[in-house]
């Protein structure tokens, strides 16, 4: 076996052990039992443990930062681009958490390895394709900040969520409202009239929850709640 | 008058808030906290369980007495639209002056779980979307509203931490949530009084000539006959 296949098989295992556990996880002795190699190969690849968690880091963001060129200009709609950025972006975070957080949860004097490869130049390309063909209301500078505020906020309000609970639609919701806010005209963006019984529902539903009608007997009151809920959330 | 004394919890959570507060989450060590409070690391586990769930309980103490002295700032008006900018500025500014303790609070990959500070910070923006949506003024349901929210205002405040003062954009933060208004509220609505009768009667007259209303015929006749009965009842 090459050195090379060794070094990777390294890699690739404590990728996965940080992904699982974090970087507790992250012993020599865990990462040498998974690769089937021993402890002084790693040490002799990687130096001492920080060195392999940096070189995990590395390649982690390297895969992602492929996985983006590879769909930034995928095909001729920048919009459609644009989406596949996105969920490119939350699909990342939600698989490496522990990575994901090096390069985008930090404060100033964090690592500044992980913060050059967060910083993409694809979001800013595809927004300036969106310029150029005359669909952004703001600068391409702007919208690519509003949408990458989206893209963070979703994916730490996801990894907040209990992984079998989670639901997409808190990040499509975001990435509608920034959409809605740069794009001209967006094909199934906000209607520009709102849905009324919804708008009654919600508020009839608030106004009860504060002040419950002597109207209704308390059965009535939680099936009413319920269907008030239904009428605020339905598409 | 006698003043209850602090209990031992009450004097580790003191304890352990104000190191986080002067020194950073670096300061607050197990064994820093125990001699700052005057007990021994065993109480502070049996108390907390773990450092983590005090450290967890101290962000969330910061977060109240930063929320506390900006009390006259948040306290409600009769405008929830307004009460609702001002929490969102006042969030963004505890998290721009708190970078260590936000990232704690909002950006622990700490997998399938919301922070006491995050749970407290949502109900607070509920509360303010609730208001909003009793004066049928929310076009989407207050929790998912707050979803919305929450992603968005966290993402803000992400992007703009691991940059130099000098390099942040104040406008993101206005470019934000204009977004978050754009997609929740309804633009320009009457404000409506905000009682059961006179909302169970604009629900009534919406449902009326709605289609795909997500309940069956028969609860759609019985929620008729509630609305019926709320609109006619006065006080």
């Amino acid at each position: 076996m090459t050195v090379t296949g060794t070094r990777d098989r390294i890699l690739e295992a404590a990728a996965e052990l940080l992904d699982k556990g974090g970087v507790d996880e992250l012993s020599t002795r865990a990462v040498a039992t998974a690769a089937e190699v021993s402890t002084p190969t790693i040490y002799r690849e990687f130096g001492d443990k920080d060195g392999l968690l940096s070189a995990v880091i590395r390649q982690v963001l390297q895969q992602y930062w492929d996985d983006k060129l590879r769909v930034s200009f995928a095909t001729d709609d920048a919009l459609a681009d644009l989406e596949q950025l996105f969920d490119l972006h939350i699909e990342f975070g939600l698989s490496h958490p522990y990575c994901y957080a090096v390069a985008y949860v930090s404060v100033p004097e964090d690592d500044t390895l992980a913060r050059s490869l967060s910083e993409s130049p694809f979001l800013l390309q595809v927004m300036t394709r969106l310029r150029d063909e005359g669909r952004l209301s703001t600068s391409p500078e702007q919208a690519a900040r509003l949408m990458a505020t989206a893209g963070i906020g979703s994916v730490l309000a996801l990894l907040s969520t209990d992984p079998q609970r989670r639901d997409m639609s808190v990040a499509h919701a975001a990435r509608s409202a920034v959409l809605d806010t740069i794009v001209v005209d967006r094909p199934g963006g906000l209607p520009a009239d709102v849905s009324e019984p919804k708008v009654a529902a919600i508020a009839l539903r608030e106004v009860l929850r504060v002040a419950p009608s002597p109207e209704l007997s308390p059965g009535e009151s939680v099936l009413i709640d319920e269907w008030l809920q239904l009428l605020a959330d339905c598409e | 008058m006698t003043v209850e004394p602090e209990s031992v919890s009450q004097r580790i959570l003191r304890a352990a808030t104000e190191l986080l507060r002067k020194d950073g989450p670096q300061a607050a060590s197990t064994r820093a906290v125990a001699a700052a409070a005057g007990v021994q690391p065993p109480d502070l586990y049996r108390l907390f369980g773990d450092k983590d769930r005090l450290i967890e309980q101290a962000v969330a103490e910061v977060q109240r007495e930063f929320l506390h002295r900006k009390r006259r700032t948040l306290a409600p008006t009769d405008d929830p639209l307004q009460d609702f900018r001002r929490l969102w500025d006042v969030h963004v500014d505890f998290g721009l002056t708190h970078p260590e303790i936000y990232v704690l609070a909002y950006g622990h990959a700490r997998t399938g779980r919301v922070s006491a500070a995050s749970a407290e910070m949502t109900g607070l923006f509920e509360e303010r979307l609730a208001g909003l949506g009793r004066q049928g003024r929310l076009r989407v349901s207050v929790a998912r509203s707050a979803g919305t929210v929450m992603v968005l205002i966290v993402g803000t405040v992400m992007m703009q931490l691991p940059l130099a003062k000098r390099n942040r954009d104040p406008r993101l933060s206005a470019a934000a949530r204009t977004s978050a208004e754009a997609a929740l509220v309804v633009p320009g609505a009457a404000v409506r009084t905000a009682d059961a009768a006179t909302n169970a009667s604009v629900l009534r007259d919406a449902l009326q000539g709605a289609r795909r209303v997500p309940l069956s015929a028969a609860e759609r006749a019985l929620l008729k006959e509630w609305l019926d009965r709320l609109a006619a009842a006065t006080d």
